[in-house]
């Protein structure tokens, strides 16, 4: 018995559940668990296998559990999603005109400079799709991970605000580089990058809140 | 075709809240005591923790009226009875289940008599 009330009181503690509530729920939850022992049901068949998803229902139901802000995580989750992607971009950008790549793949950077120019919007477009899912895909699996309760809608929400926040972090990436003149030097490309990084997070998080107030802070579910 | 119990589950999780209300308009009970109400009453897909999140629903929306009462020698129990509002949503919700089962009946016997 104790073991089901102690997993419920955890779930509700996770869930934002005012201490006061979740003292309340633990006694009730006590109280029905000694009427249902009393004709031999069991703690494990009380809440249907799964204390912590019993609980979960019982707190939405009654309108308690808070979701939690996540900003920060969600902004963090959101940005080491868009690393390969950023990543494969910033090659694209830097490494296709490097003068190693140049020795390596004469021909082929021939043709880039060249004809081939429409090819590297093709592969600017890639890092970007790339950038983009992998950030989407961050944020779900940090909230799935973190049992949050507003996933699908903060998810809704950054897949189409998140393309607005990436041209924003890219347009002051760019603007940056035209302040230095576009220069390759390693400090101009980490300051661009750390700008471009620092508005893309802000969006993620500004998309997160945004969902989170939409919410209302609390979810109600039926049934 | 043999007896489906998650489809009459999924059809009583839609009516399970009205049932709910019925029988808390019985008399005052805590949240098992319900639950045995219900199965004594042949809804046996009932589990015992399914109806907390629907007694917790209508506490939030102000169905029910809760009190505190001591059981024998075991900590105290949460007693529900129905408010005012609880028994205009049990009436409301009586009426729209009805219409729906006649209306439900009708499509089935149509279905029936087509078949012989």
């Amino acid at each position: 018995m104790n073991d089901a009330v102690e997993t419920c009181r955890k779930t509700w503690k996770r869930l934002g559940v005012a201490r006061e509530v979740r003292e309340e729920m633990s006694a009730d939850l006590e109280a029905e668990l000694v009427a249902a022992a009393q004709d031999g049901v069991s703690p494990a068949d009380f809440v249907s296998g799964d204390a912590a998803a019993f609980a979960t229902e019982w707190a939405l139901g009654r309108g308690v559990a808070r979701t939690r802000p996540r900003v920060i995580g969600s902004a963090i989750a959101a940005v080491a999603g868009a690393i390969p992607g950023t990543g494969f971009a910033l090659f694209v950008a830097y490494g296709l005109s490097s003068d190693a790549f140049a020795e390596m793949f004469p021909r082929l950077t021939a043709y880039l400079g060249s004809s081939g120019a429409w090819a590297l919007l093709v592969l600017y477009a890639v890092g970007a799709a790339f950038a983009y899912a992998g950030a989407v895909a961050g944020v779900g699996a940090y909230l799935r991970w973190r049992e949050d309760t507003v996933v699908a809608p903060t998810l809704q929400l950054l897949i189409v605000a998140l393309p607005f926040g990436t041209a924003a972090a890219i347009g002051s990436a760019i603007a940056l580089a035209w302040t230095q003149e576009f220069s390759t030097g390693g400090v101009v490309v980490i300051s661009e990058v750390v700008v471009g990084g620092a508005i893309f997070a802000a969006a993620v998080g500004l998309g997160r809140a945004a969902a989170v107030s939409r919410s209302g802070g609390t979810r109600a579910t039926a049934g | 075709m043999g007896a489906e119990p998650n489809r009459r589950s999924q059809i009583l999780r839609g009516v399970l809240d009205v049932c709910v209300l019925a029988v808390i308009a019985d008399g005052p009970a805590y949240g098992y005591e319900m639950t045995k109400r219900l199965v004594e009453r042949g809804l046996s897909p009932v589990s015992e923790g399914s109806i907390y999140p629907i007694l917790g629903r209508f506490e939030a929306q102000g169905l029910v009226e809760t009190y505190r009462e001591g059981s024998n020698g075991g900590p105290p129990r949460k007693y529900y009875s129905l408010s005012a509002s609880g028994r205009d949503a049990l009436a409301a919700w009586s009426g729209e289940w009805r219409h729906v089962r006649t209306a439900v009946d009708a499509v089935l016997s149509n279905q029936t008599e087509v078949r012989s």
